[in-house]
Parts: structure tokens; sequence; C-alpha cells
């Protein structure tokens, strides 16, 4: 396990303080990604780029050629894994890693893109490269609940945001906007 | 039969009744869309066939028991001894209950507290039917049980704590249900309003198993006021359950066209994501079968002159009926949790059918992303994975009634594909083998590069 586990005691309040997990809503996401896709929902090149310049950190989207690292390959394929992003603190950057096999799919390819984005975008701990046991936290983040060291909570929030990412892709921004169905919401 | 058996009939038949009509609302609003996932949907149909259970044993333990206690009557002893196989139907029917239940709780604590729980109740079925068959084979041993003792206590607690598990599990998937993974801030608040409801009618199960606690420690005549007090306490939150439903059910008819799209969405991201995953592990199932027949299906399209979107195709025809042949579904589930079902490829083309035909998503939009050199590029109008779902479900059927023959050649290729690889019924692989209506280029360019990779083996 990458993450500082946390002790009993810490765990006991912070479930008594938040007993029920929050997640975000798709308004949560809308609003704490304001400004990001606005012009072309679909260009994730846009969507990625402005994320890092609003970060400050620079993001890469890197995808095994078929020939090369088929261990690396075979490795992601046997294992749970899908898809990981990793920060490479030589070049500063945080590298999203997605093997061949997902890749070929594009579905699965632009769905675990946005989930690892969305880890930045909530402002996860992300492993660091070539290390067992560090992470790195991102200084900052667009997300306004704060992070949790909670692996599995971390996971679904991302899994969440990226499909509300997709949605709002595909369909453009104005379909979702909670300000025009003031009825439904 | 006594006036006490009669209302006890009367109320398992009205809450039978109440379960079906639960059941009936579940059901309809499958075909509409709940926002309940539709492992959640399960998870409720099988509490609520439990809770069904437990109101048959209710009414057969009244009709059989004749008023008094069971324990130690020499003429209930077929009841008690046929007790046991219904405890262990009804401890596997909970069980089933608390395993689903983790799909949707995600919460490794919870599925463990349940699961003890079923044991426990299990145990106590069976130790009460054994006490019981000891006390009918010894009729002396048979103390006597006063009424508002321990005993009666402990004599309510298997009648109605499996009810009070049922009703906690359904109260857990509403509330899990109202959190914002659900699409629809208006099915949020439904699902809130159906877990109030059901906590309520948990509440009012738990002060009915409190009762005879006023007889076994209260005096006779404050024991009379604290049960008159629990009984308006009951009557009372009842009132406040049945208002929570309704509110629900007024909530549930408030949904816009917005929401039920929104639901649809996220149940069909979900699910194209599921297939998608399954498709592409498969081929790390150390499945050399499958390697082998892939490459003659690609060395057949190529020579059958088909384009590549129709040799992809077929691959995936081939992958997707691979991820249903048994033996990949069985390692898909145990190493990787995914357990694909035919009823999941139908419901996501249809789900994607109707997004494609929604105004919401206009040709226009479409995800592009520059990866290095290569641009990538997806829309839900060209989805290769789903233009073969169905295709790999007229293949899989069983028996087969779809005719092959008037398929497109790469439906052919692929059946024929997955025919020889073993991935298809016995039947039905027969039947495409002698079936002479496949077009023949097909049966003997996949032949043809069959022999010739066996030739070069030799």
């Amino acid at each position: 396990m990458r993450f500082r586990i946390q002790n009993p005691i810490e765990r006991f309040f912070s479930r008594v303080w938040n007993p029920v997990e929050q997640l975000p809503s798709l308004e949560d996401h809308l609003l704490d990604t304001t400004g990001l896709d606005s012009r072309s929902p679909g260009d994730l090149d846009t969507f990625i780029r402005s994320l890092g310049e609003q970060l400050s950190i620079e993001i890469e989207v890197i995808t095994n050629a078929p020939t090369a690292d088929t261990d690396l390959e075979t490795e992601f394929g046997v294992s749970m894994t899908v898809a990981e992003m990793l920060y490479d603190p030589a070049s500063e950057k945080a590298v999203i890693f997605v093997p061949t096999h997902i890749r070929e799919d594009h579905f699965l390819f632009f769905k675990f893109v946005l989930h690892e984005v969305s880890h930045l975008v909530s402002g996860h701990p992300i492993p660091v490269l070539d290390s067992a046991r560090d992470v790195w936290w991102p200084p900052k983040r667009l997300a306004r609940s704060t992070p949790g060291r909670d692996l599995h909570h971390n996971e679904r929030e991302a899994d969440l945001r990226a499909e509300w990412s997709l949605m709002v892709a595909l369909t453009g921004r104005e379909t979702q906007d909670a300000e025009n169905h003031e009825t439904t919401f | 039969m006594n006036a006490y058996q009669i209302t006890l009939i009367g109320v398992g038949l009205i809450g039978l009744l109440g379960f079906f009509v639960f059941w009936g609302f579940l059901t309809l609003s499958d075909r509409y869309g709940t926002g309940l996932s539709r492992r959640t949907r399960e998870a409720v149909k099988i509490a609520v066939l439990s809770e069904i259970t437990f109101f048959v044993c209710v009414v057969v333990t009244v009709i059989l028991q004749d008023g008094e206690s069971w324990l130690g009557e020499v003429r209930y002893l077929p009841w008690i001894i046929s007790g046991v196989p219904l405890a262990l139907i009804f401890g596997y029917i909970a069980r089933r209950q608390a395993e689903t239940l983790l799909y949707v709780a995600e919460h490794p604590k919870l599925r463990i507290f349940l699961s003890s729980v079923t044991y426990i109740l299990l145990l106590d079925w069976v130790l009460i039917s054994l006490t019981g068959s000891a006390f009918a084979v010894i009729p002396d041993a048979m103390p006597e049980i006063p009424t508002g003792s321990a005993a009666a206590i402990l004599e309510r607690i298997p009648l109605l704590a499996p009810e009070v598990i049922c009703l906690a599990a359904i109260s857990v998937v509403f509330w899990k249900s109202g959190e914002p993974r659900t699409p629809s801030s208006v099915l949020r608040i439904r699902n809130k309003l159906f877990s109030a409801g059901t906590m309520c009618w948990l509440v009012v199960e738990l002060i009915e198993m409190s009762f005879p606690l006023t007889d076994a420690f209260l005096a006779e005549r404050e024991a009379v006021f604290v049960s008159s007090v629990l009984t308006l306490m009951q009557a009372l939150i009842l009132a406040l359950s049945i208002v929570f439903w309704l509110l629900g059910f007024i909530k549930h008819r408030s949904r816009t066209d917005l929401d039920i799209w929104r639901e649809r969405f996220l149940e069909w991201s979900r699910l194209r994501e599921m297939l998608g995953i399954a498709r592409a592990k498969i081929r790390f199932q150390s499945n050399r079968v499958l390697m082998t027949h892939e490459y003659h299906l690609s060395a057949s399209a190529k020579c059958l002159g088909l384009s590549e979107d129709d040799r992809r195709k077929a691959i995936l025809t081939l992958h997707m009926t691979c991820v249903l042949s048994e033996a990949t579904s069985h390692d898909l589930f145990y190493k990787r949790e995914l357990r694909v079902q035919r009823e999941d490829l139908l419901k996501c083309a249809t789900l994607q059918d109707h997004l494609r035909r929604s105004n919401a998503i206009s040709s226009s939009f479409e995800l592009r992303l520059t990866d290095g050199s290569d641009r990538a590029s997806y829309g839900l109008r060209d989805d290769l994975l789903y233009e073969v779902l169905r295709p790999t479900l007229w293949i899989t059927q069983i028996p087969l009634q779809t005719d092959i023959s008037r398929c497109p050649l790469w439906t052919q290729l692929a059946a024929l594909s997955a025919a020889h690889a073993g991935l298809l019924a016995f039947d039905s692989q027969q039947k495409i083998f002698t079936s002479r209506k496949l077009h023949s280029d097909v049966v003997s360019t996949y032949k043809l590069s069959m022999d010739i990779s066996s030739r070069e083996r030799i």
C-alpha cells in the first residue's frame, strides 16, 4: 500500500465527523471544473492542458507501442490495474500510463485518462515513480472538498468525476449546466 | 383458531401483499430506470424474496402451532423437525442477500456483520428446532414457560430478527442509492425518503421485539402502561413511515426527461466500461485457443477482402463470445470480479441506442486526444464494440435461432471461428459446421487458413 494508513483513533474521529461518504454530485463537479472546458468540451487536449496550467504541473499521457515493453503490458494485463498515474520527480510531471490493450478501445482510453486526471482535480495523493512507498500531494487542486487518504474513497471519487466529465464532454456543458435546469435541481 | 392467530395471519397476509406491491414497483421501475444500479435492484429483490419466505414461515408456524408454544409439544414433532431444512433454506437466502449487499455497500465490515448475523440466526433456528425435538422425545424434561419470561423474548427473536435484518438491508440499499453516484437530485431525494420510510418500519419491528420485555421486567400495572405507550409509538412511527413512502412516490413521479437521460448515461457508461475491460483482459487469461483462432480469423478476413473495420468487428465478436463462455466468465468473476452476463450486452446496446437517438448528443460532440503522434477519438456513433454486441448475442443464444447465413460476412466469419474455438454450445457448433447456407468463401478461407497453419507446424 503506497498510502499512509490512518491510525485507528484518527479513523474513528474521521468516521464520527463524516459518517456518510461524501462524493461529488454532477453539480459539484461542474462548479469545481468551471473554466476548464467551456470552449470545446470534447477536446481533452485542451482540457488536460488547461488543468495542468491551473495546477502548475505538466501532465503527459503515455501508451505502450504494440511491440515495446511487452513485460509491462503483460503485467498490466494480468493485474486488476487498468491504467495508472505516477509522479515523476525528475521531470516534475504527472505521467498517465495507459497500456495498449486499453488504448485500443477508445472509450476505455478516454474513461481511464479522465479517471486519472480526476485524481488531480480532487488533489488526491499520487504514487511517485520508482518508489514503492512515497506519494506526492499536488500543491493545488480544483475540488472544494479536502482530499482524503482513503484509497478506496479516492478511487470512487475519481470514477464518479470521470463519468461526469465523460457526460459533459459528450453532450456539451450547456446541456448539463445547473443554471439551465432550475426546476430539476 | 383463536383471535390472536387470525390477527397474525391477517398481518402476515397484509405484509405479503405490501411486499408484492413493493416488488411490483421495483420491477416496473426497472423498465424506466430507477437510478438504482442493477446490483442494487438484485439486492433489494433478494431481500424482498427472503422477506416473503419469512412471512410464509410465520403463517405456516401460526397455523401449525395452534396457539401454544411449539417447544416440547409431541404432536408438533414433524413441524419441529421440518424447521431444520426450513432454517437452512432461509439461511441460504439470507446469506445470498448478505453477499449481494456487498456490491451495494462496498463496505467489507458491513458484509462481515451481515454474514455473522445470518450465521448466528441460522444456528439459532437449528438450536431451537433441536431443543424442541429433545423436549418432544422426553416430555417430562419440558419446563413450564410462563408468558413474559426470557423464553418468550427468545421465541420472538427467530421470528422477527430476519425481518429486522431485511429491513435494515433495504434501508442501507436505499441510503447508498441516495448518494451522489445516482445522477439526479430528484432520485437521490426519493431514495433517501424510501430509506427513511424503511428505517421507521424497522423501528416498529424493534418495538415489537421488545414487547415481552415489559412483562418480564416490569410490574403488571407499569407493564400495561409501558405497553400502551409503545403501541402508540408504533402507530405514530408507522404513520411516519407511510408519509415518507408517499413523499418518495411523489418525488419519483416528478422526474424530468433530463433525469432519465442522465441515469441512462451513467448506467450505459458503467456497463460499457465493464464489457470493455472484460474484452481487453481475456487475452491475458493464457487462452491459446483464442489467440490461434484470432489469427485464423484475421488471416481469413484479409483473404476475403473485408474492410479494416469489418475485420476488427469480427475479432471483437470472437472476443465477446469468449467473454460469455462458461470457463472465461468463471475466471473473470473469480480473478477480476467482473461478472458479465448476456443481459449486460443487451442492456448496454439498448442504452446506447437511446443515447445515440437522443437530441442531447449531436454528431459534433466526440472526444479527442492527441497521444504522442496518434490522435484518438471516440463518438457514440462510431463505437465498434457497440456494433458487435447484438451479433454476439445472436451467435451465443441457446439454441441457435438466428440464421447466421443472412448476417454480414464478418459475423459469419466470427461465428465460424467461435465454433472452431469451442466457445459455443455443442448444438450451436454442430449447426454452424453442418450449415450449408454459410457463405462458401467464408468456410473455405477459414479452412485454408487452419490447414496452412497446421502444415507449418508439421
